[in-house]
This record gives structure tokens, sequence and C-alpha cells, in this order.
């Protein structure tokens, strides 16, 4: 799924996420929080009960105050990586859910590479469990191949899983065609529960310019719903417009946010231009 | 009114109907296909095939063009034909009839009119591939149009004939027509007459139709026939009449004689069907002009009820031909109308100068007879000189040669007689003293020589006419006219003052003029031009009954032109025709051409299925 060029260019990538949030175990993440670290951030009189490896001994001699000097706390961060495995992902040529998989796979590296905690997630599957570190990148990576876009259930499903609030507020990594109705409301639900949205929009070309015509029936991928149509150059046009109005609508929520949204195509879609999309949103650094 | 050819072909409409009725009950059949959003499409739909049953049937623009298109190629199919008045074929030349008969009034306003009407009817009725041609057989064949296509252009010509009272040469117009109309096919030659001509000979239709269609439906006729005057034994002028009722029944018609102007005599005459009543009348003396008219209740024919009559000029020149037989030198005395020609052998003895009575003749003419003294006061000798003309006899010579002649001579005005080729001439001298002039010299001394004394005048030609090509120059017959006329002018001229000559209507005559241009006054009083390059005008227009002028030049010459022609009288429509033996019965009627209305609702067909074409397209 990476080649070795593709690690070479994830080696030095970090998630940048804009918000501090809380992490459960000690990270690499400066967080609000004052904690133990070597890096300094305050003086404070001493109290009972600190800590007295802490205590500023010059201040003590030259001014004879007990102080104590305060450093950075580090927290982890939690990435959620939801991979759309609905089978609308299934379209496309090559299909989308191959460049959603790899961008996942390149993401989660990078998540595992700034020793964040990732917590894969996927529609219809048990949650992988939560992984930190470099060492994890092998399970990361036979999870996601493990995984095929055949789910009925909308995308949505998953977002709401995690707009539920059960999971702490992290950095949410959607790799997703956000070909939903609902998915900017769903977008939406999830930036209000604390989390950083990057959402990565992947289309195949045959959805961009359908190149189809005469009286069709076209069946729902995941819904098996089914409408009969008369593809003719007007109604092409239509779904054009309709299409990008949509994908304008999911950008509009995501960045008003405070997420990130990339879209790109699943035939020209590569882990170079990947990071490149993302720093320029400034989703990684 | 349309009619059907293949009527039965109206059946195919209904399983051409139920079979696009069908494919649109049928239900489509769509291709499948997945589809990652469907709430992106927009529902259009637009069922333009059909492959499965069945659904409910949906009327659209596309089926009721479809329907449209099916039912005119089925009309097609049935060959709809309409009944179209006028012509029978795509070539036709109409033969009009513009003699006296066809001014007949029992068809209003007349026969001509009718015909003209008939022919304007034709000329509308005209389709895209039809032509028409029309000849009139008037006072001279002529094409009125070519055959042609051009309606406004037929129209403007027919429009701008007129009838005459001429006796036509229909055998002439009919050949012209066969000629128009060979090397077409489906061409018609089509007689518009009411058959009063005579028989025709020498004459083919070749691979043409020919129609008669006859005009007229009466012979109420009574008509002038004869009027004439003579001289009685007894020195006076007399006028003799003759009418002929061509009616089938008997007719009390009035007749009335002016004589200068003044009513002389009217009476009430009976006139049985078939027969001739004749009067004649003692004229006063002096008298100068004599009009007779004829009234009948529902006579049809007016050119033939009225005459005129100049009763001295009546007599023209009274010209005796004495000749062996000179058909060149008759014919040349007869063009001139002045000229009442006849014709003898010998000089009748009591025209020899010196024998009891007056002379009949005005001018007698030797034609290679030896002259003699004659009573008339003019004489022409030609050949056999004669002593008491002015010149003497001194043998013959051959192959003579006209070397000089007097251009400016009333005479010899307009002759030329260079190059004349006489085989043999008589050499004559003048004697000397002798009041005769020279008008023409050759080697051998005199060859044309007048003589004035007296009150007489001669002349004399040194060759004969059938000794020479002359007859067949364009000099003779100016030649001729101009010595008739000097011969004989002084005594018109003593008698009336101005020429007076008697014509038939459409015959062409010459008059002599002194002018080049002179002006002919039709009895309508319609002027036009006659041209006279030598001297000699031919008047070819006097085609109507009536008093024609001719004015300029210094001269006054009138001219009456009577019908007084029994066959042109007889106006019975024929009813049949007798053209080189074969006899053409009439048709009356209308005939109608058949066209064939396929290509046009073809051509509809293919439109309306143009127009679903594009609907189609738009709609895919």
């Amino acid at each position: 799924m990476l080649t070795p060029e593709d690690r070479a260019l994830l080696a030095r990538r970090r998630l940048a996420a804009r918000r501090r949030f809380r992490g459960r175990i000690r990270g690499e993440r400066t967080s609000r929080q004052k904690g133990l670290s070597i890096e300094f951030a305050d003086f404070r009189d001493y109290t009972s009960g600190d800590d007295l490896r802490s205590l500023d001994w010059n201040i003590l001699a030259r001014l004879d105050r007990a102080t104590i000097r305060t450093y950075q706390d580090e927290d982890d961060l939690a990435v959620y990586l939801l991979l759309d495995t609905s089978a609308s992902m299934d379209f496309g040529r090559p299909a989308k859910f191959d460049a959603a998989r790899k961008a996942a796979a390149a993401l989660g590296n990078i998540a595992l590479a700034g020793h964040d905690s990732l917590l894969p997630m996927a529609l219809g599957a048990r949650r992988g469990r939560m992984l930190r570190g470099r060492a994890c990148a092998g399970e990361l990576m036979r999870w996601l191949e493990s995984r095929r876009a055949e789910a009925t259930d909308s995308f949505l499903t998953a977002l709401r899983q995690l707009a539920s609030g059960a999971l702490r507020p992290g950095m949410a990594l959607c790799l997703t065609d956000a070909l939903d109705p609902e998915a900017a409301d769903a977008f939406r639900a999830v930036a209000a529960r604390g989390h950083e949205l990057v959402v990565v929009q992947i289309l195949s070309q045959l959805e961009l310019e359908p190149q189809i015509e005469g009286d069709l029936r076209l069946v729902d991928c995941e819904t098996g719903e089914h409408a009969d149509i008369t593809a003719t150059s007007a109604a092409v046009r239509l779904y054009k417009q309709n299409l990008e109005a949509h994908c304008q609508a999911v950008a509009r929520a995501v960045s008003r946010s405070g997420g990130h949204y990339v879209r790109l195509e699943s035939h020209a879609m590569t882990v170079d231009t990947l990071i490149r999309e993302l720093r320029r949103m400034g989703a990684i650094e | 009114m349309i009619s059907f050819l293949s009527a039965a072909s109206f059946w195919w409409l209904a399983p051409a109907f139920a079979a696009i009725i069908l494919l649109y009950l049928m239900k489509m059949r769509r291709q499948e296909m997945q589809a990652p959003a469907l709430f992106l499409w927009p529902r259009i739909t637009s069922d333009v095939r059909a492959n499965a049953p069945m659904q409910r049937l949906r009327i659209s623009l596309l089926l009721i063009l479809q329907l449209i298109a099916a039912a005119l190629i089925v009309l097609a199919l049935t060959g709809p034909i309409r009944a179209v008045r006028g012509l029978l074929g795509s070539t036709t030349v109409v033969v009009l009839d513009n003699s006296a008969s066809m001014g007949a009034s029992d068809i209003r306003p007349s026969r001509f009119d009718a015909a003209v009407g008939r022919i304007v009817s034709m000329i509308q009725s005209l389709s895209g591939s039809d032509r028409l041609a029309v000849i009139e057989a008037g006072s001279a064949t002529r094409v009125v149009f070519p055959l042609s296509s051009d309606k406004s252009l037929m129209l403007r010509a027919i429009r701008s004939v007129t009838r005459s009272d001429a006796t036509p040469d229909v055998g002439d117009a009919l050949r012209l027509a066969a000629a128009l109309a060979a090397g077409h096919s489906r061409s018609t030659v089509i007689v518009l007459s009411d058959g009063d001509f005579p028989a025709v000979a020498d004459f083919s239709i070749g691979k043409a139709k020919l129609i008669y269609e006859p005009i007229g439906k009466s012979s109420q006729n009574v008509a002038i026939t004869t009027f004439d005057s003579a001289l009685s034994p007894s020195g006076q002028d007399q006028c003799f009449l003759a009418l002929h009722n061509y009616g089938p029944a008997s007719a009390n018609a009035t007749l009335s004689l002016k004589i200068d102007g003044a009513l002389f005599d009217a009476r009430d005459i009976s006139v049985p069907p078939g027969q001739t009543v004749t009067r004649s009348y003692v004229v006063p003396p002096n008298a100068s002009t004599a009009e007779a008219a004829v009234t009948a209740p529902g006579d049809i024919l007016a050119a033939d009820n009225r005459a005129v009559l100049y009763l001295q000029a009546s007599q023209g020149v009274r010209t005796l031909l004495v000749t062996q037989g000179d058909l060149f030198l008759e014919r040349a005395l007869s063009l001139n109308p002045v000229v009442r020609l006849e014709r003898a052998a010998q000089l009748p003895d009591v025209e020899r100068a010196g024998s009891p009575g007056k002379g009949a003749y005005d001018l007698v003419v030797f034609d290679n007879v030896p002259p003699v003294p004659v009573k008339a006061p003019a004489v022409w000798s030609l050949g056999i000189p004669g002593s008491q003309y002015g010149v003497v006899d001194a043998g013959m010579v051959a192959r003579p040669a006209v070397l000089d002649w007097a251009h400016d001579d009333p005479i010899l005005r307009y002759v030329d007689l260079r190059g004349t080729a006489i085989d043999r001439a008589h050499r004559v001298l003048t004697p000397p003293g002798s009041p005769a002039r020279v008008l023409a010299t050759g080697a051998a001394g005199p060859m044309i020589v007048t003589q004035s004394a007296f009150g007489r005048r001669s002349l004399y030609t040194s060759w004969s006419v059938l000794d020479s090509d002359f007859p067949l120059r364009v000099a003779f017959p100016v030649f001729v006219a101009n010595a008739v006329d000097w011969l004989t002018r002084e005594t018109q001229r003593a008698k009336h003052g101005e020429v007076r000559l008697m014509a038939s209507p459409g015959k062409p005559f010459a008059i002599s003029t002194h002018g080049q241009v002179s002006e002919l006054i039709a009895p309508d009083g319609t002027k036009s031009m006659l041209t006279a390059p030598a001297g000699l005008a031919v008047v070819r227009g006097a085609d109507r009954v009536g008093e024609y002028r001719v004015a300029g030049g210094g001269q006054d010459v009138r001219i009456a032109v009577n019908l007084l022609d029994q066959d042109a009288s007889d106006v019975h429509p024929r009813p049949s025709i007798n053209l080189a033996g074969s006899t053409v019965a009439a048709r009356p009627g209308r005939e109608f051409t058949l066209v064939e209305l396929w290509r046009s609702v073809v051509i509809a067909a293919l439109c309306v299925l143009a127009a679903e074409w594009l609907v189609y397209v738009r709609r895919s």
C-alpha cells in the first residue's frame, strides 16, 4: 500500500492540530496542563506537597524564597482515522476505496510516527484498538488491508458515533466520498463535539465527468433505490451542478467548524499529492 | 375534386397506425447502472424507444408526427389524382380561326371573343410543365405566341389579337401548328373555329392529337353577297345587288340604298331560307358612291350587312389583256386594285377604233400581239411594235442589254433595269418629229418608249415579258404599277380628283404613292404608317370591312373593303372539318387533364418525417 518512497515522505511529517486536546497519557504534544517535562514553563511559590526536586535552589539561595519551577506537560493526541467503507466507495476505476485506504495508511503512519494515539474506525466493523507508536504501523496496515467497501450503511453512521461524545475530542481524519445528503450536517455535529476535522473527500472521475447517455435505471450502491432517468446532456449538466454544490456545502461545513477540507480524484491520489494538499491546508507539518 | 387510383390502399392505414401505437404501448427496458449518489441526479425521463410490454399510452408530439407521416405515406399509395380543366397534354398548339364568320354574334359577344376566352382559360389552367402556343389564322398566318409556359406573356399576347373579316388560310395555320407540335411527346393541336373554311389539302398532323372544337350554334344570316355596277346598254350606270338568306327560316329584311350619302331606296324584302334575292337600281348620272345596307331580325353577322360601291371607280381601270398566255403579266396587273382585268386572246372587234359604240376599256395591253388602234385611251404594247404608238419596227436583236434609262420618269421611278437578261427584243426606231419619248435605250436603240398626245397615252416595251427574266425581278411589279398608273392616272383624275379602290378584307394590294411614307386610316379611325420605299405601298392591314383612306405623298386614296363572300357569309357551324381527306368531327365541351398528386403528398410526408427526426434528436 505504501512504497518506500511514500514512507520516506511520511517520515518527517506530523499532524498539526490547531487546538490543544487533553490527552490521557504523556505524549509528545504540549497540553494546557502544566506537568513534568523538560520544558520550563513558569515559577511559583513552594507549597506543601510539591516535589522538592522542582525547587529552584538558586532562587532560594539568593532570595531566600522557596520557589518551584513548573514545566510544560506533554499529552498524546487522539487521532481518529475514519475510513469510509460504504458501498459507494467501491465506485470508479481505480476504486475510490483504494485511494482512501492509501490515504488512511499515510495519515495513520504520520499519526503513529508522532506518537499520537490512533484509533482506526470503519463502518460496520468493530472498532480497532488504540494504536500508538511506529511499532503499531504493521497492525494498522493489516487492519486497513482487511477492510472492504461493502457496507450498506452510510458513512454518517460512523460520524454519528464519533459525534456521540463517547470518545475524547481529538483529530478526526475522515477519508470518504461524502456522497450523502446529510454529510455537511454530520460533519458539523462531529466538530461540535470538539473534534478537529480533516476531511479528505475522494471522488472518481466517473462521478466528476459521467460518460453516460440514453435511458437508464440508476441504482443506488448503498440503499438499492433506483430512479429512471434519461441521460441527456441537460441531465448530466444538472448532475454536475448538484455535485459541485454538494461538495461546496461539505467544504463550507468543515471549514466553518475549524477543520480542513481537501478534495482529491481517486485516479490522481498519491501520497505526495495528499501531503502537499494537507500541508497547504495546514493539517500536517 | 380529388379521386384515387387505388382507394383500397387506404386499408393500410389501420396496420400502420396499429404498429406505431403498439410501439408506444411497449415499455422501455432500461439499462441498469450503479450510481454512488442517486440524490444528485435530476429525474428527467423521456421514453423515445420501447422494447418490452406494456405501459399506458401517452400522447406525445412524436406519436402525433409519426401517425401523420404514416397517413401521408398511405395517402400517396392510394394514387390521388385531380381533374383539371384545360390542356390535354404537355404541349398544345391552338389554331385560332380569325375569319369573317367568327364575328358572328350567336355567341355573345362574338364567336371570336368566345374562342379567345377559351384560350385564356387554357392559359390560366396551365400547370408548371405544360406549354402552349397559339397560331392565328387571319388575314395572314401569324404566331400569336410560340410554345411557352409564361402565363403573363401569353395573356398579354392573346389579348392583343383583334378580330378580322378576312378569309384566312387555315391550312397554312394547321401546317405551322403541326410543325410546332412535332417532336414533342403528348402534343395536341386544337382548332378553335366554326369550321367555315375550305377543305385543307396537303396536311399531316404527325404524332400529335388533333381536336376540332366548334364554336357557334346558329346560321341565321342575311348577307349582301354581290354589289356591283355596270353600264347599261343605254350607257346608264346600274347597281345590282344580291341578298342571300343562310338561315333556316325566311327572313324579313330591310334593304336600303344610299347614293352619295342620300337615301335613294329602302324597302322590305322577304328572303326565303337558302335563297338569293337580287335587286338592281338605275343610279343618277354622275353619282359616285353607292352604299347598300340590310337589316334583318336575328342576323348574327354584321360584316356582310353593308357594302360600299364606287360607281365610276368601280369600273376602276378596266383593262383588257390581249395575250396568248402570260401568267407573270396577268398576275402583276391583277395585283393592282385599280385594275379590273379581263383577258382575251385577241382584241374584240367592238374595241377596235372606228367600230360603233363606246369602248369598254380604259387600257388595252397587247402582250406580244400585233397592236391595232383601239377605242381605249391608253395602250401598252409589249414585244411586237405598232407604228401608231410612236415606234417603227426595225427587226429583232438578240440579247440586248438596257444601257440607260430615265430614272426620274414616273414609269421608271424605283425601277432598276440593270442586269436584266433579255433573250431577244424588237429593234425599233422613233420617227423624227414624233411625240414619242424614249425612256430606256439599249445598244440597238430604244427599248421603252412612251407617247402622250390628244388625250391618249401609249407605252411600248420592246421585249416580251416571257423573253426575259424581268418578271423575276423586284422591279417588274413596280414597273407594271407605274405603267398602269401613268397610262390611266389622268383618266382617273379627270373623273374624281382622287383615287378610289375596291378591295376584299385581308387581301393585300399595292398602290402607287408619290411619297415614301403614307398613312393608312382604318374605318374605326386608327392609323398606321405605310412605307413605300419603291413608290409602291403594299397594304396588308385592311382586314375589316369599311372604308379606308391612304393619305400622304400628295394624294388621297379611298378604299372600300366589302366582304361580298358567299362562303364567308355561310356562318353555320360545321360539325366536322376536312383535313387532307380525313374528317375530324367536332368535340364540343371542355377537356380535362388528370393531375397526379402523389408527389406533393410524398414531399409532405418527408417534411413531417424531418420534423419528427428533429424532435427526437432534441429530446435525445
